[in-house]
């Protein structure tokens, strides 16, 4: 392949992956955004929606206009705006206006990614080969989100993840087609109709994968009060284990991967709800299997979707659209479940908190102390989970070495644990099920399935 | 290959997990449940200072939750700043405390701690003390 179409790709690659990635980015951020903000985990939640949803609007849409306007043309645009978008949320001032900007940025992502499409097969030769460039670029974008917004969250700030898309986006626009060659010349009336059953499987599965890492990012930072750093190792664990079901699912049909990698998701989606004890190590064995069934399901029915569709833009437009009004739906149906179990843990914790400050065999005036300074960190912690240590850190010295007052905080902070990990786990049992409907549409289809 | 070995495996894998999760204890893992406060609880004074005083206390948060259909977590946090399932009145409020308090004075004296005479001049204390504003007053200097 000649250097400057070697560029192209790389640049269309970074492009799709960039804008892919944004679907998930933030999901570590939102903790710092929500404090930032004084918002609610609901109204933080539009972060996400609002550029989900956006993306989903219009991606079909932008891949009609990649007729009209030239897909080198809408790719730039695309970008143009996307890049302007994000300097946008990187200086919002509020919530609202963060929430706009995302959404322009879901705008300005649909254009370039469906673009991509397009562009990307004149510039690596066959379209078979393109399709997977594009499908693997989003896979990784996805699943890699997470873990590099939170390391940018960890290290600088929530905004600094906005202002480094600026100049990637960029170079994925200079680098870019300039204008459109070979290949991407077939009608873009549709010949084909949408493909209904990979699309519905995809929608689901994306709704599934929210929860994934939107609830287990939440989990590891305000259910266990861990640091973003620690949140991004942890779920970094998901893209590598679905860059290793790229390779294990090369042998196999699409169908088989489709049903595998669905089964894989909903299994790893039903343990994270039956965690038995808090950490982050706990999670390790279900993302296996959730990165592994992302891996080997989406590129299946993103591969079904399209193969032997024409016009291939549009046929992607509808994967996008799909997955990313999964990923609106996911987020409005387990947000509210969510929230409605983080208040119900967090009363359920409350009054064993006080069962166990009131049975602890420490002395009673020390109890009663310890009483007040732990009712002001429930207080300031709000809809929160409370970090208990300073309440602790007032007591006397005396009384913080003796064994039955350390007894005492590691008894506390357990249940707190506990009632963290509980409060996601009908949530994630909702994932799991969503996931699981997914298998639904795949069964239905079968036949075709198995053919393609 | 097919799909059926496939999707097989990772039907193994993801059931296996999930087993394997449920087996140690996945199922439980949540806040401890409280203790009904009207099953009584050994009446055991474990602290030399203010132990007496403190299990007598507990006793009658116990006996005041039992009366009101609380739990005796639930009537601590709302002796604090919280209202009660129910927003039982002042009176329905004092009514509880005073017979939770009968009930830690009769579990101290089956448990030996409090002997006869000093038993019936608490009991006196406890009829005619307002017990409500005491409990009260003494939240708000804690």
């Amino acid at each position: 392949m000649p250097t400057a179409d070697r560029t192209r790709t790389a640049a269309l690659v970074l492009a799709v992956g960039l804008v892919l990635a944004d679907s998930s980015i933030v999901t570590l951020a939102l903790p710092d955004v929500l404090r930032q903000f004084d918002a609610r985990v609901g109204g933080v939640a539009w972060v996400l929606i609002g550029f989900n949803l956006a993306l989903a609007l219009t991606s079909v849409p932008a891949a009609r206009l990649t007729d009209r306007l030239g897909a080198a043309r809408l790719y730039g645009a695309g970008l143009a705006v996307f890049a302007a978008a994000s300097l946008a949320c990187a200086l919002a001032p509020s919530l609202g206006a963060l929430i706009a900007a995302r959404c322009a940025q879901g705008v300005g992502g649909a254009a370039a990614v469906c673009a991509a499409l397009e562009l990307l097969a004149p510039a690596v030769g066959t379209r078979q080969r393109a399709l997977g460039l594009w499908v693997g670029a989003g896979v990784v974008g996805t699943a890699i989100g997470p873990a590099l917004g939170g390391a940018l969250t960890e290290t600088l700030s929530w905004q600094s993840i906005f202002v480094a898309q600026v100049p990637l986006a960029l170079v994925a626009l200079a680098a870019g087609p300039r204008r459109e060659r070979g290949l991407a010349t077939l009608p873009l009336q549709p010949v084909h109709p949408p493909h209904v059953a990979a699309n519905a499987a995809l929608g689901l599965l994306s709704a599934a994968l929210t929860a994934a890492l939107f609830l287990l990012v939440l989990l590891i930072i305000e259910g266990w009060r861990h640091s973003p750093a620690i949140a991004a190792a942890t779920v970094s664990l998901m893209p590598v284990a679905a860059l290793a079901a790229g390779r294990l699912g090369r042998r196999l049909a699409a169908l088989a991967r489709a049903l595998a990698g669905t089964i894989l998701i909903g299994g790893g989606l039903a343990a994270l709800s039956l965690l038995p004890g808090a950490g982050p190590a706990w999670t390790l064995a279900p993302q296996a299997l959730i990165g592994l069934g992302l891996g080997l399901a989406l590129s299946a029915l993103t591969d079904v979707a399209l193969r032997e569709r024409t016009p291939e833009a549009l046929h992607g437009a509808w994967t996008i659209g799909a997955r990313h009004i999964g990923v609106v739906v996911g987020l409005l149906l387990l947000t509210p479940i969510f929230t409605a179990d983080l208040q119900r843990e967090q009363r359920r914790a409350e009054q064993a908190g006080v069962a166990v400050l009131l049975d602890a065999p420490i002395p009673p005036l020390a109890k009663l102390d310890l009483a007040g300074a732990l009712a002001d960190r429930l207080r300031a912690a709000g809809d929160r989970i409370p970090e208990l240590g300073p309440a602790f850190a007032r007591a006397p010295t005396s009384l913080r070495r003796a064994p039955a007052f350390r007894r005492l905080q590691t008894n506390l902070e357990d249940q707190l644990d506990r009632a963290g990990t509980d409060a996601f786990s009908r949530s994630f049992m909702a994932a799991a099920i969503l996931a699981l409907l997914a298998l639904v549409p795949i069964a239905g289809e079968h036949r075709r399935l198995e053919l393609a | 290959m097919r799909s059926g070995p496939a999707a097989a495996l990772a039907a193994v894998a993801a059931t296996g997990l999930v087993w394997a999760y449920v087996l140690l204890g996945g199922g439980d893992y949540e806040p401890s449940r409280v203790a009904d406060p009207c099953r009584p609880r050994p009446f055991r004074v474990t602290q030399a200072i203010g132990g007496l005083t403190e299990r007598l206390a507990l006793s009658a948060l116990d006996g005041a939750a039992c009366d009101l259909r609380v739990s005796r977590e639930q009537l601590v946090l709302a002796l604090g700043d919280r209202r009660l399932p129910g927003d039982p009145s002042p009176t329905r409020r004092d009514a509880a405390l005073r017979s939770g308090l009968r009930r830690a004075l009769d579990e101290a004296q089956r448990a030996g701690r409090i002997g006869g005479i000093a038993a019936f001049v608490l009991r006196q204390a406890i009829e005619a003390a307002p017990v409500g504003a005491l409990f009260d007053q003494f939240l708000g200097a804690t």
